[in-house]
């Protein structure tokens, strides 16, 4: 198998400088920043599929 | 050994719902006929006893998510001795949720799910007219009024706004991502995650007029438009998974970016199966084994059966694998990759929907890069 390509980056210096005119950009980057991982019970492990 | 991430337990085989999209009952996929209706007391306490080995024996905890058919035509009172069951034997840090259709969310659940700390996500498509069109009852009547009662019932409980993991949501092509963006925040979701229609390379997804249109992706982009102009956005798991790998973050979705994801499905009779989404790919979510829950699940965890599953999983193509935007994109549920001629060696049959939101994410995300 071959390796997984990276794809172009967004590196993380670069998003030192975005603009934070969006709230929902702005709480992401804080979480990158973080590496925020996801709790368990946090909401989003929940998700992948509809009770159907 | 695999580290297994979710556990999907199927509490009930019937619904009390009749969607037009499921890939459960709708996408030619018979078996559930075969099944007990509810899972037995003696099938949940062997579970759970499996569990407690499985989860002690890795670093991460479980995430056990009930689910069905809808889970909750077990009955409060059952409800209750499968929550018992799971948490005596799984106590937190291993999380535990309930996946529901929201009809028969009654106060006396709630409590049920207070009591032990079952975090809830409730499916609704959107503003009534929306939902009212693919989600009616089993006598064709309309479902959403009393959904969105349980979810108002939900965060009414004095732990409401814990308990409400969030909302879940089939994207429908015909509705406005606005209004449905604005929907999701009035009735009071703090987070809110979107599914696209089940389908494969040989049953397009409905909307979908070719492998390379971009309906979906088109939808996806307006909802992102909506979401970034937000003051005060709520939680889209969806787009925020994506935007994190583009940031040089994490993501935890399964079928987006490339980290592992593994998961246990139990039928109501005990059966451990593959990733139940499989259904709709030509019934392929069975191992050759017959699995239960009366077997040793770190045996079957660490068999080469299993072992082979779980990489049947990635992305096989080789359009993914020399794809600059495998990372985010992930290469879409396996079910989504499916055709009868290649198996799962396809790219996602929403590839050309992948590529242009994740397009419109990195321009985005240009524009607002200050030099
Ligand atoms: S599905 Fe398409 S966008 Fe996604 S990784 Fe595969 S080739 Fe790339």
């Amino acid at each position: 198998m071959k390796a997984s390509p990276i794809p172009e980056p967004i590196q993380h210096a670069e998003t030192t400088f975005l603009s934070l005119d969006s709230a929902a950009l702005a709480r992401l980057m804080e979480e990158v920043r973080n590496d925020a991982v996801s709790s368990p019970t946090a909401y989003n492990r929940t998700h992948n599929r509809h009770n159907r | 050994m695999i580290p297994i991430d979710t556990v999907l337990v199927k509490l009930a085989s019937r619904c009390n719902l009749d969607c037009d999209y499921c890939y459960v009952y709708r996408m030619g996929d018979q078996a559930w006929r075969a099944q007990p209706k509810l899972m037995s007391s003696e099938t949940l306490d062997a579970l759970a006893r499996g569990l407690a080995r499985l989860g002690g024996a890795q670093s991460d905890p479980l995430s056990v998510v009930f689910h069905g058919g809808e889970p909750l035509l077990v009955g409060a009172q059952r409800f209750e001795a499968a929550c018992s069951a799971i948490r005596s034997q799984l106590p937190p840090p291993h999380g535990l949720h309930v996946q529901t259709n929201g009809l028969l969310l009654s106060h006396e659940v709630i409590d049920v799910c207070a009591k032990y700390d079952v975090g809830i996500s409730i499916s609704i498509d959107g503003p009534a007219d929306v939902h009212d069109r693919h989600r009616p009852d089993l006598r064709g009547r309309r479902s959403h009024d009393k959904v969105v009662a349980s979810i108002a019932r939900v965060l009414e409980h004095p732990q409401g706004n814990a308990l409400l993991s969030g909302l879940l949501s089939v994207v429908d092509l015909e509705a406005n991502p606005a209004e449905v963006y604005a929907f999701f925040k009035a009735v009071g979701a703090r987070s809110v995650d979107f599914l696209y229609r089940d389908g494969n390379h040989d049953l397009l997804p409905v909307g979908k007029t070719s492998l390379l249109s971009t309906e979906y992706g088109d939808w996806m982009t307006a909802l992102l438009d909506e979401y970034l102009a937000d003051p005060s956005p709520i939680r889209i798991r969806l787009l925020d998974d994506m935007l994190r790998l583009l940031l040089g973050g994490r993501s935890v979705k399964e079928g987006v970016g490339d980290e592992d994801y593994g998961i246990l499905v139990v039928e109501t009779d005990g059966t451990i199966t593959k990733n139940d989404t499989l259904k709709s790919a030509g019934g392929g979510d069975r191992f050759k084994e017959i699995w239960t829950v009366h077997d040793d699940l770190l045996e079957i965890v660490a068999s080469e059966a299993f072992k082979k599953y779980h990489r049947s999983q990635k992305p096989s193509s080789p359009v993914c694998l020399s794809c600059p935007d495998l990372r985010v994109c992930g290469g879409g549920m396996p079910t989504h990759r499916w055709s009868a001629r290649n198996g799962l060696d396809n790219p996602s049959v929403f590839c050309a929907d992948q590529r242009r939101l994740i397009d419109h994410m990195r321009q985005t995300l240009s524009m607002r890069a200050v030099a």
